[in-house]
């Protein structure tokens, strides 16, 4: 970590208005959590068809493209605001957790299990098309974030059970902004460390203030990961050392340095399965919602004889998210390998270039959330006209259906543009810990990464030119 | 011209250059919701392009029982000026998640107003119900041009990511060869 350079770098936190409303977290989290309500109200008394109801819509078009807007544009914007720990802090007021997260929990693992879940069962029980499923959905995830952080100290929830978290956390370092310490030499002379551990309330009336629960210690703090932007190490900083600037999207993932509270990337498998599952995840994802998706699941269906859709789902994910990932990344690995100065095991190969395909995966979300986001843009108008005018309040005036979203050949060209832009990203990172593997043959050992790179943008681009289902935002969806 | 008034001016020629916001554009979108029409309630969603048109009549039984087999949804268009003479397209029954609903796919010659009629029949409900509705009909898109206009920001986007990246990997050599002191 360098210190100050001569010239001053942008620090968001100093900006007018933007610092005082970033550090300002409950002025995000009331209106969220006040919105999520409504949305757990609607979903279970308003109307039961996906396209006229806000849970639906919200949550499956507009929440999920708005989150890569904001992650892509800023950093984890909606970590910070999540209303869940709203809830969980006011829980902790009546019951302390006493108890530490156990270590065969810690890590990525549980949080990854649960991705995997959240996608399966996102396929299995058409969330996006069930209000009632939706709002149900919410109040689990608050009755989880509230159970998991009341029983176990720190933020268990966030850093190792939230699968939105996970989701973020790989996604965030593509983000252009980082919260790191102003001046290193100050931190350099601080004892107290309150960045993490939290300080003592300067005034009997003042509350202390809160370290980073995550764990992580701001000068060792090496990138985006485990990062939800609370800006508590920015509060219980008695220097005012900290600051949100920028830095170069995407250099976390060749950087490998070692960072306080993550350690090494490449050394841990937890964050490459991470990683694996974040990208296959995102092309199973848009897989699920493309026409021939139908053909191979009645094809599957035929063969089996069965008419389970649970089997069929469980067929294709352990086909598209363990089969065909072991296979690629297995093939690649031992390409690459040949040109590693040391002889590695195939795993530990994968470890070093897994966060390689983070970029491309990031593309893949981006196009597919933004291709809902962009197409049903302003379909929320209307439902919560409506909403309001069946509550007895027409203060918006009659709902006007008309309005819609930008039309998919506006929007095509977007999704391809976010496509290449991750593949560019991803060969970017690939050669750069080609380079670091390999300073003498990193053009061998990256080749093989660099057509994998290509084989899933590929498939990327085949998937998302497929007939799309507009889900949530049409009556047929 | 400094580069903060090109960039404005650029800006400023692109929002003259956008289509008015009025017409509709994009997905399929509802235009008649719920309204009650005995023995239903009818919904109706448009994808009203220039070329292929396509409409999507939900039926809902207000007495709760099932639809008739013998229903049917006919859809008429026109042009609103009354030019040329009403065309009839029959629709196709179709089950979705939530129910059934009939699909009928419709050509619009011309970028303008259109009046749509569509008409529910069934002789064992023995109803027939029509809704006149008054729809634009809008391109489908502008092929090339649009990839060119909304491809570009990415481009330009990853030209400066590699441009950022290549300053980024010279200020860390600079910064390890200044940390690491020279031995000879």
């Amino acid at each position: 970590m360098s210190s100050v350079a001569s010239a001053p770098e942008p620090d968001l936190l100093r900006t007018p208005v933007i610092g005082a409303l970033l550090l300002r977290r409950r002025l995000w989290q009331v209106p969220l959590l006040l919105l999520a309500l409504a949305l757990v109200a609607h979903g279970l008394f308003g109307p039961q068809l996906a396209p006229k109801n806000l849970s639906t819509l919200l949550v499956w078009v507009h929440y999920r493209g708005l989150l890569l807007v904001a992650l892509l544009c800023v950093g984890n914007l909606l970590c910070m605001a999540c209303p869940f720990m709203l809830v969980r802090d006011a829980a902790r007021r009546i019951a302390r957790p006493l108890r530490a997260w156990p270590r065969a929990l810690r890590g990525k693992w549980v949080g990854i299990a649960l991705l995997v879940a959240v996608l399966f069962c996102y396929e299995l029980f058409d969330w996006w098309a069930s209000p009632w499923a939706t709002a149900w959905l919410i109040l689990g995830y608050f009755a989880a974030a509230v159970s998991v952080d009341v029983l176990f100290s720190g933020a268990p929830f966030c850093k190792s059970v939230c699968p939105i978290g996970q989701f973020n956390f790989v996604a965030s370092a593509l983000s252009p902004l980082e919260l790191r310490p102003r001046d290193t030499q100050v931190c350099d002379s601080c004892q107290g460390h309150e960045c993490l551990t939290g300080a003592a309330p300067v005034a009997p009336q003042q509350p202390a203030a809160r370290g980073c629960e995550l764990g992580l210690f701001l000068p060792e703090k090496s990138g985006n990961m485990d990062c939800t932007l609370c800006l508590d190490c920015v509060r219980a900083c008695p220097e005012d050392n900290v600051m949100l600037s920028t830095r170069l999207p995407g250099a976390e993932l060749f950087e490998d340095r070692s960072g306080s509270g993550v350690g090494r990337r490449s050394e841990r498998g937890d964050l490459a399965l991470l990683a694996i599952v974040f990208t296959f995840g995102a092309l199973l994802n848009a897989f699920g919602m493309v026409s021939p998706v139908y053909a191979v699941q009645r094809a599957i269906a035929e063969q089996l004889g069965t008419t389970s859709e649970f089997a069929v789902l469980s067929i294709l994910f352990v086909a598209l998210l363990v089969v065909e990932p072991v296979l690629l990344l297995a093939g690649a690995a031992a390409w690459s390998r040949r040109a590693l100065p040391e002889r590695l095991p195939l795993v530990k190969v994968v470890m070093r270039f897994a966060q390689g395909l983070v970029p491309l995966g990031v593309g893949v979300w981006a196009a597919h959330y933004g291709f809902h986001l962009l197409t049903g843009l302003w379909t929320f108008v209307p439902v919560a006209q409506k909403a309001l005018a069946d509550l007895g309040f027409a203060l918006l005036g009659q709902p006007h259906w008309g309005v819609g979203g930008l039309r998919e050949a506006v929007v095509q060209p977007i999704e391809l543009g976010l496509l290449l832009l991750g593949a560019a990203g991803s060969m970017l990172v690939c050669w750069r810990l080609a380079q670091h593997e390999a300073p003498r043959r990193a053009l061998a050992a990256f080749a093989p990464w660099g057509a994998l790179v290509v084989l899933l943008l590929g498939a990327a681009i085949w998937l998302l030119a497929q007939p799309m289902e507009m889900r949530g935002t049409f009556l047929g969806g | 011209m400094n580069r903060a008034r090109q960039i404005v001016a650029c800006f400023a020629l692109l929002m003259l250059w956008a289509a008015p916001l009025r017409a509709h554009e994009g997905p399929p979108f509802p235009v008649l919701v719920d309204e009650p029409s005995a023995p239903w309630s009818i919904s109706v969603w448009a994808d009203p392009d220039v070329g292929l048109g396509t409409f999507w009549v939900q039926l809902q039984p207000l007495d709760g029982h099932a639809l008739p087999d013998d229903t049917r949804v006919s859809v008429h268009v026109a042009p609103a000026d009354g030019r040329v003479l009403e065309t009839h397209w029959d629709s196709e029954r179709e089950t979705w998640r939530d129910g059934e609903q009939f699909v009928s796919e419709v050509d619009f010659p011309t970028r303008e107003f259109w009046l749509v009629r569509v008409v529910v029949e069934s002789d064992t409900a023995d109803a027939h119900v029509e809704h006149v509705l008054r729809v634009e009909v809008t391109p489908p898109g502008y092929g090339a041009i649009d990839l060119l206009l909304y491809l570009w920001p990415f481009l330009a986007l990853g030209a400066l990511w590699i441009k950022a990246a290549r300053r980024h990997r010279a200020r860390v050599q600079a910064e390890n060869a200044r940390s690491t002191p020279d031995t000879h």
